[in-house]
């Protein structure tokens, strides 16, 4: 299959439709971004996409995921585009500056995404949970949390994963029953199991940052008044070799 | 079905240990920053299969000769002319190229606002960024699927089969109508949420800004008669959703899809009037016609099944289901 980056719209959206060269100087964070910039951020991202990319589309496809007692392994194809991507910190491409990100704008990251999204889509979603997760840390987190998962998330060095749906529950939060238990120590036990998880278990990334919907104190009875409804929403930090996670992964979902 | 490359999991909690991210009993506001995000992002999604797909089928119609044009032979040397001569495979090919180039420059201006609200601490487009993030996952996603399908039909039966790649588009894209929130679940945040907390106001102040810009002068009347649909709309469901508590969910589908094709209009009334005097620009200027012709007048279908009551849904007994 081949893919050619609508390259040529995006520039025509940016510059003739938005007129980003009106709109970003009245923003102070895009006030020194150059035209020049803009442009070459459009066309390396069309190359990564088109060349590096692309080529894993079809094979991914074929060889698709594989469960082996535990061991998830992604397509071969794989490895070498998702450390294109995140080499080229593509992964923190809008993300925060303070911690390892570009800081550009999300008009040019959708047009980049976009493009990403063509080239590989099963490839991708690594990336674009890892950026969703990133944004969650950058405006929730605290500042040691930040400091701790920002510059290895924009680095793709740890991915993350969005844990909500369980088996009888995906839209309705309220009847949901993960549960976190508050520890001495600041931390929480969390119990319960999650479905549909994407990128949950994989070989791309040393590290696993699992964003898991809970409860806490959860309430006695499984549907409990909206007043008495308690959640809060953990990362758990998932680490394939310290022994206290124990995360058991099922086969991919056909 | 698809993303095949993208491992789906059980995750087994078993007493791991976890931290807090944010403050207790506010994850909804934590989840959100991410869902919002990634609603955007699944529409894009959607826009890149689209895009992907239209560029197989493009290439292919222009290869494979099949049957002749009804106007009589355009390549007599050969054995049939080009699928292009077919005025119904034109339709599909200017079907999913409106939507997608519709849909490119929709993204950014759905990216603009979270832009304009994020580092400028902007009200108004923070306002429009949370109305139209559910129109953004859902209608990128199912006109993206749309174009993937178009676009298998446009090969035929070398759409179904595996070595083409389309039928893969087709498997890989259709989850993006399914997760981060149903494409249903989507319209009726839409409704429901953005639209009736606020008596249509973010709507109306939509339009306003929409009417505010220069247009293609071809394109004005169709354009003005559209934002008065959507107000009109907009002021009808607002109304009927006080005294009729299935009406939100009986007419969201259709009416984000109506909001969907306003938007699409004013933004290719916009991209017409911008489009250079080159090749570009024809293409732009043409494929704003077809989507002026061809695909806005749905939204004259879509005024009046939103007139409907939710009778008609919530009448057919339970148990004859």
């Amino acid at each position: 299959m081949q893919y050619q980056a609508p390259e040529r719209d995006a520039q025509f959206l940016l510059f003739e439709v938005f007129r980003v060269q009106d709109l970003w100087p009245e923003i102070e964070a895009f006030a020194d971004l150059s035209e020049d910039l803009v442009r070459a951020v459009v066309a390396e991202g069309g190359r990564i996409a088109t060349e590096v990319v692309t080529p894993s589309n079809q094979p991914g496809d074929e060889q698709a995921c594989t469960w082996d007692d535990g061991e998830v392994a992604t397509p071969d194809a794989y490895k070498l585009p998702f450390a294109e991507i995140t080499g080229g910190g593509w992964l923190g491409l809008a993300g925060n500056v303070n911690f390892g990100g570009q800081g550009m704008p999300k008009m040019l990251a959708c047009i980049v995404e976009e493009m990403l999204w063509a080239a590989n889509t099963s490839l991708y979603l690594y990336g674009t949970l890892t950026i969703g997760s990133s944004l969650c840390i950058e405006t929730h987190g605290t500042k040691r949390q930040q400091e701790t998962y920002l510059p290895k998330m924009y680095a793709g060095q740890w991915t993350g994963a969005m844990a909500l749906t369980e088996s009888h529950a995906g839209t309705d939060l309220g009847i949901m029953r993960t549960k976190a238990e508050p520890q001495a120590d600041g931390s929480y036990r969390i119990s319960g199991t999650k479905v549909f998880i994407t990128g949950g278990e994989h070989d791309l990334a040393e590290n696993i940052i699992h964003f898991t919907w809970c409860w806490l104190n959860y309430p006695a009875r499984q549907v409990v008044p909206r007043a008495y409804r308690c959640s809060s929403f953990q990362n758990s930090y998932l680490t394939k070799t310290a022994v206290w996670v124990r995360a058991t992964v099922g086969p991919a979902v056909p | 079905m698809g993303i095949r490359g993208s491992a789906t999991s059980v995750i087994n909690y078993d007493q791991s240990t976890g931290f807090l991210l944010g403050e207790e009993n506010r994850g909804l506001a934590a989840m959100f920053t991410m869902m919002n995000y990634a609603r955007l992002s699944v529409g894009l999604q959607g826009l890149g299969s689209g895009e992907l797909a239209y560029q197989q089928a493009a290439r292919y119609a222009k290869d494979r000769l099949q049957g002749r044009s009804p106007t009589g032979a355009q390549n007599p040397d050969a054995a049939a002319d080009s699928l292009l001569v077919h005025p119904d495979v034109r339709r599909m090919l200017l079907t999913q190229r409106a939507y997608n180039e519709g849909g490119r420059a929709f993204g950014l201006f759905v990216g603009m606002q979270l832009d304009l609200a994020k580092y400028n601490g902007d009200q108004s487009a923070q306002d429009l960024a949370e109305l139209l993030t559910p129109v953004a996952k859902a209608y990128l996603s199912d006109k993206g699927f749309e174009g993937a399908v178009m676009a298998q039909q446009v090969f035929g039966g070398h759409g179904y089969i595996r070595e083409w790649g389309i039928e893969q588009i087709v498997r890989d894209t259709r989850i993006s109508q399914i997760y981060e929130g149903t494409n249903g679940v989507q319209a009726l945040d839409l409704v429901g949420r953005k639209v009736l907390r606020d008596g249509g106001a973010t709507v109306r102040k939509l339009v306003d800004q929409m009417a505010q810009t220069r247009v293609a002068q071809v394109h004005q009347i169709e354009f003005n008669e559209a934002l008065d649909r959507l107000i009109r709309v907009t002021a009808s469901v607002v109304g009927r959703a006080k005294d009729e508590p299935n009406l939100p969910g009986a007419v969201s589908t259709d009416y984000l899809e109506l909001m969907g094709l306003t938007l699409y209009a004013w933004l290719w009334a916009r991209m017409a009037e911008l489009a250079p005097q080159d090749e570009f620009g024809e293409a732009k200027r043409t494929t704003a016609m077809f989507f002026y012709q061809r695909l806005l007048p749905k939204t004259h279908g879509l005024e009046r099944s939103i007139a409907a009551s939710a009778q008609a849904l919530m009448d057919f007994p339970d148990d004859l289901f």
